[in-house]
């Protein structure tokens, strides 16, 4: 934030879908920012507002569904601007790649004509051109034989596969945002490895900014600068990587990381977070988090608790008690 | 120990390619499971783990005969599995249920809870009438971490995590030894993930039950399993006690595996010497006559095209690995 422009700037965020059985405020107002370059992760579990946040950024959410706020990318603003302009703008400066390559690539049309579309259409490239383009970025994200996997169709590729294909379309345009949804969540851990690696990789390469939103934080360490924690629509905790696994001072935070059963820690260790997510409908006064949280005092259930700088620099946390609390109690019986 | 209360011994499962429509033919055959054999205690966790397509899933369901086996011989308490007419299978699924992974796909949306969990009862004539039904169906609830009145409610008001005990109750219900558990956690949160593993760990010790635990969450396997067994396309290619495989493993290709796992510590993620395995496992892939993991392996050798290597006694007792170089190596 010490950056006087940065990249993406979303502040006073909020997206309210309408239901049947009343509002759903799936995001409440929260301030993001991503620098040019920079690796961020958003964290936080189902129902967080993480993945609407992501669909907010880059207008892909329906027109049933109220947001208010302002979301700049390279200083422009985005909210204000016609769907079409909008689509324009978000095509060919963010990439996207979702959880499922599965349910996202087309079935119908071959990968070839699926990375090389958005580049005719944003990059106004020749049908050669594109093509030739398209079989860079195949070898690019490593798949074995570029010429052969462009004429394939999705369901001859394999989950880790059909997401190097994501990436090559998301990686297409040369955005200088990508925002990566859950993207190893379906992959079994090799390839999770793999994806990650090239993720981060491609990234460095085409100077894109990235913004990975998901539930486990064990994916991010390797990953993240800065990581932002989610719950119930508001940020709860941010900081640098180091400072949210190591000092982390929202109770939200020390929960969501002693839930990661690891391979490295005593089995003691591993303790779920008591309860579930609120639904979004009914939401508790105060603090988010209150219900579930082992600390709440009277002023957690009456007020709001707003981020406050801790002494890391950019290390923010929302927390009544984050002064009273002593360390986190993670480590206790830990070895490393 | 006395007599396993599950053994396995050298299941195959082959399926068949089939081309065309009027003239259908096999053209050739996907080994999906390749001559494995376990045994499972009475009360203990045997973890498989193993990436898609490594024929896990089906090896599982081949014990339950939800899928026929192609060769090999299933024993379950003394009795001959495979040798069970579709009566005594019926009655022997009492004591041998499955959970499924995906807790959405695998309830029946239009039953409410309390239907669900009575269903298993139902069917196997457990309970005698309408309200030993419900006092059972209300003590499996309780079991599980659910409440009396969700009883009432239908599976889309519920969470990933509380869906999952729903499957648990209904798993349970019938009293069964063993349960056989495919991916159980993998379509959950971290957050319902602990949850539903310190659910399973206490519903164990309570119920005095036997787990074949299915998975390629290798974190989840570690919590659960006092055994734990690594299966690559179709293979177990290394077996050994929980401490023994993550401490010290054999196989490069459990080495790959664990160093593959992300570990929420950034510090330590910096400088982590990572194994990288090129490529993907292919369902079918495996070539007669040479190790199986050879295409991918880091320390392939002369010796590893020319022959397959069998399960060996590798370290410690209880431990073996499926590897002419079977290096100990030390990865955390």
């Amino acid at each position: 934030m010490s950056d006087p422009l940065p990249l993406l700037d979303v502040s006073g965020l909020e997206v309210t879908f309408p239901t049947d059985a009343g509002d759903v405020h799936a995001v409440s107002g929260i301030t993001l920012a991503v620098r040019r370059g920079e690796r961020v992760g958003l964290a936080g579990e189902s129902g967080s507002g993480k993945t609407a946040t992501a669909m907010a950024i880059s207008g892909l959410l329906p027109r049933s569904v109220r947001t208010s706020g302002s979301i700049r990318l390279g200083g422009r603003e985005l909210t204000g601007l016609a769907r079409r302009d909008r689509r324009k703008l978000c095509g060919s400066h963010i990439g996207m790649i979702f959880q499922n390559p599965q349910s996202s690539l087309n079935p119908a049309l071959t990968i070839g004509r699926q990375i090389a579309e958005p580049l005719r259409l944003h990059l106004g490239l020749s049908r050669a051109a594109a093509r030739a383009r398209a079989l860079e970025l195949l070898d690019e994200v490593g798949m074995a034989s570029p010429a052969r996997s462009f004429e394939e169709y999705p369901h001859r590729f394999s989950g880790g596969m059909r997401q190097r294909a994501m990436i090559a379309i998301a990686l297409s345009c040369r955005p200088e945002l990508i925002i990566a949804d859950e993207p190893t969540t379906a992959l079994d851990v090799t390839i999770q490895a793999q994806i990650l690696e090239l993720l981060a990789r491609l990234c460095a390469e085409h100077g894109s900014a990235l913004l990975v939103i998901t539930h486990d934080l064990g994916v991010l360490a390797g990953l993240a600068d800065r990581i932002l924690v989610m719950y119930s629509g508001r940020i709860l905790e941010e900081g640098p990587v180091d400072c949210i696994y190591d000092r982390a001072r929202n109770p939200y935070t020390q929960a969501l990381l002693a839930a990661i059963s690891r391979i490295d820690r005593p089995l003691e260790t591993l303790r779920p977070i008591p309860g579930d997510p609120p639904s979004g409908l009914q939401m508790a006064g105060g603090c988010v988090f209150h219900p579930r949280c082992p600390n709440a005092v009277g002023i957690c259930r009456t007020e709001v608790p707003v981020l406050l700088p801790r002494a890391d620099p950019g290390h923010r946390c929302a927390c009544h008690l984050a002064d009273q609390l002593d360390g986190p109690p993670l480590d206790a019986g830990g070895k490393s | 120990m006395s007599a396993p209360l599950l053994e396995v011994r050298d299941m195959r499962k082959a399926f068949p390619i089939v081309r065309g429509h009027s003239l259908r033919r096999s053209i050739g055959a996907i080994i999906a499971v390749d001559g494995v054999s376990l045994t499972l205690g009475s009360g203990e966790t045997l973890g498989l783990v193993g990436e898609s397509g490594c024929g896990k899933s089906t090896l599982a369901r081949c014990i339950l005969r939800l899928i026929e086996p192609t060769a090999g011989e299933i024993e379950f308490d003394g009795r001959d599995v495979r040798a069970c007419d579709k009566r005594e299978l019926r009655r022997l699924r009492r004591d041998m249920q499955i959970i499924f992974q995906d807790p959405y796909a695998s309830l029946n949306p239009r039953m409410r809870v309390e239907q669900l969990v009575a269903e298993p009862l139902l069917v196997h004539e457990i309970t005698a009438g309408r309200r030993e039904t419900r006092a059972r169906v209300a003590e499996l609830l309780q079991l599980v971490g659910l409440a009396a009145e969700h009883a009432d409610r239908y599976p889309h008001s519920f969470s990933g995590g509380q869906r999952q005990r729903i499957g648990i109750a209904r798993a349970i219900a019938t009293d069964p030894r063993l349960l056989i558990l495919d991916e159980p956690v993998s379509a959950l949160d971290v957050s319902s993930r602990a949850q539903i593993l310190a659910l399973l760990a206490s519903l164990q010790a309570r119920l005095g039950l036997s787990y074949l635990f299915v998975s390629h969450d290798l974190s989840a396997v570690r919590y659960i399993s006092q055994r734990v067994a690594v299966m690559y396309l179709g293979k177990i290619v290394e077996i050994a006690p929980r401490d023994e495989l993550f401490n010290h493993p054999r196989h490069p290709y459990t080495q790959a595996l664990l160093s593959a796992v992300p570990l929420p510590d950034p510090g330590r993620e910096r400088h982590r010497r990572r194994i990288r395995l090129m490529g993907e496992a292919t369902a079918g892939a495996a070539i007669a006559g040479s190790c199986r993991f050879r295409a991918r392996c880091p320390l392939a050798r002369q010796a590893c095209a020319e022959s397959e290597p069998s399960l060996e006694p590798a370290g410690s007792p209880g431990h073996a690995a499926a590897c002419y170089f079977p290096e100990p190596l030390r990865l955390t």
